[in-house]
């Protein structure tokens, strides 16, 4: 069983403490964190899927997070999931969901992280596609960037990246370019990975048994750039959220958008060692992107207008895909390439069928 | 379909819409025509930093809640002369789609002569040159703003919310204004990317 504090794994052990309440608690030396009692009951009935999500500063990644939470809390998913739930699964997971979703609607930004290792956000989710059975506890870790400057740093602030299938890489081009004043910040792309794969390598990780997703944040700042890629334009405008219906259908879509992505790194960003690194060091690699807010917050971080958040749910969906068995994943890249040989094709299939 | 064109009473054009039996301005409120009517509103004291000077939404008032949509409408609809029998106000979301439907189909070359003729102030001339010089303009559509423009406030049901696609360069977003509407935090305060369009109605 996976700590969902100190990552190890382990055997929860449960104990009587101070207050007489018995309580299941990590039995690791270094952690000794009293278990949340759901997810230790219903540990095999929700298996963990660890969501570990890296990034310079001022990238996306609390914002993205506050906006996944409020898009699977606020956005009706259930009507695109059939029975669809959300359940956070301790006090402190209950009040990050509702107060990021107040917030938001309120047209305030999160505040950035402190350097700290950070307390997860435990969701059980129910109905979800993608997954076995529909069910999973997502375990979302939220640390400051700056973690993820140093190798050492990696270890001690962000050691959940270790337990994790798939490694979401967020990166803001706006914001690069804004730090960098260079058009094409690939060299800064790679400093991130180099540190990433480094330290990994110093937990004694290989970084090839894992899946990279590249999610591109604030689209809604990169549509000038995309002029060469309209395919990826259109997929930012016009997001479909009916089309979640048939996530085997969606996930197709999203390997094609995936494919211009790379395109786009090669080419737009001249980032082909990036690529070419990337390629060789981790599993397999995929671009996503994404706009948290549907439009640029202004100057002081605050919102004028409600947050449109444009495919928040593909980081998500990416993690859950390259989870599944092979077999399966063949099935979505084959429908990927009926969809792209003919982008009008019906696709009668649901997302139950890949585990009929 | 059938369009008319004539100049308002601040020298911008008003495109008729004959099968609607309403007019429309063809473009948002500008800056020059706001002050005619409230020189000393806040908002034109300070002008939004964000739209380069050369870009026409630079020229088109922002910063403004929908009192203000109120009583400029209300100054507009007190000046004599104005046409009898009709009033001006914002147009309602479903209004707004109209135009946008209506105007995309209409070439800009087939109307640009009497365009010119009916920009009758220099503000409304600059804001013609300025729209044709910095977009890509091939329909009335484009030519309107609706696109590329700022967020202009519409009336929905019982509630301000706003219409538009403000461009990339001005407000970065995704928004797509046929889908959805765009709601504001607060209806109180002002907003530097919203602004206001108004149609004139029959009484």
């Amino acid at each position: 069983m996976i700590c969902p504090f100190c990552l190890e794994d382990v055997r929860f052990k449960k104990e009587q403490q101070l207050n007489g309440a018995l309580e299941y608690v990590c039995p690791s030396a270094s952690c000794r964190q009293i278990i949340p009692r759901l997810y230790a009951e219903e540990y095999h009935r929700y298996p963990p899927v660890v969501m570990s999500i890296i990034g310079h500063r001022a990238h996306g990644k609390t914002v993205a997070l506050s906006t996944l939470y409020y898009a699977l809390s606020r956005l009706n998913i259930e009507s695109y999931w059939p029975d669809f739930y959300l359940f956070p699964i301790n006090e402190a997971s209950i009040e990050v969901v509702f107060e990021k979703a107040r917030a938001l609607e309120a047209g305030q930004l999160p505040p950035p992280n402190p350097k700290i290792f950070p307390e997860p956000t435990l969701l059980q989710v129910s109905n979800l596609p993608l997954t076995k059975k529909g069910k999973a506890t997502l375990l979302f870790y939220d640390t400051a960037g700056e973690a993820f400057l140093r190798t050492q740093d990696i270890g001690r602030y962000a050691g959940f990246v270790r337990r994790a299938r798939t490694a979401l890489f967020l990166v803001s081009l706006p914001q690069l370019r804004q730090q960098t004043s260079k058009a094409h910040p690939s060299g800064e792309l790679q400093r991130l990975l180099y540190t990433y794969i480094q330290g990994m390598a110093d937990m004694g990780v290989d970084t090839r048994d894992q899946h990279l997703i590249i999610v591109y944040t604030c689209a809604d700042a990169m549509l000038t750039t995309l002029s060469d890629w309209p395919d990826v334009q259109q997929y930012i405008l016009h997001d479909d959220w009916k089309a979640l219906q048939d996530a085997e259908s969606y996930v197709a879509r999203m390997h094609n958008i995936s494919s211009q992505l790379k395109t786009f790194t090669q080419d737009g960003l001249n980032a082909q060692q990036f690529l070419s690194l990337a390629s060789d060091r981790f599993a397999s690699v995929r671009f996503s992107i994404i706009s948290a807010l549907g439009a640029a917050p202004n100057a002081a971080g605050s919102l004028a207008v409600k947050i449109k958040p444009r495919r928040i749910l593909d980081p998500l969906l990416w993690t859950l895909e390259r989870a599944l068995p092979a077999r399966k994943q063949r099935r979505i890249q084959q429908r990927a390439d009926q969809l792209r040989q003919d982008p009008n094709s019906k696709n009668r299939s649901n997302w139950l069928s890949l585990f009929r | 379909m059938s369009l008319v064109f004539t100049p308002d009473i601040t020298g911008f054009p008003l495109v008729h819409l004959l099968d609607t039996g309403y007019a429309v301005h063809l473009w948002p409120i500008t800056r020059s025509q706001f002050k005619m009517a409230w020189p000393q509103h806040p908002a034109q004291q300070a002008p939004d930093e964000a739209a380069p000077a050369a870009n026409p939404e630079a020229l088109l008032m922002t910063g403004i809640v929908p009192a203000d949509i109120t009583a400029f409408a209300a100054w507009m609809n007190s000046i004599k002369n104005a046409a009898p029998g009709t009033r001006f106000q914002a147009p309602s979301v479903e209004q707004w789609r109209h135009i946008h439907d209506y105007l995309q189909f209409e070439r800009l070359e087939k109307h640009l002569d009497v365009i010119k003729q009916t920009c009758t102030s220099p503000a409304a001339q600059q804001l013609l040159q300025s729209v044709l010089q910095e977009r890509a303009v091939h329909t009335l559509l484009e030519l309107s703003l609706m696109r590329e423009g700022i967020i202009e406030w519409v009336w929905h049901e019982d509630h301000w919310t706003g219409l538009g696609q403000p461009s990339w360069d001005f407000y970065p977003n995704t928004f797509e204004p046929m889908n959805e509407t765009i709601e504001p935090i607060e209806t109180t305060r002002p907003q530097q990317i919203f602004g206001l369009r108004l149609i004139r109605v029959r009484c």
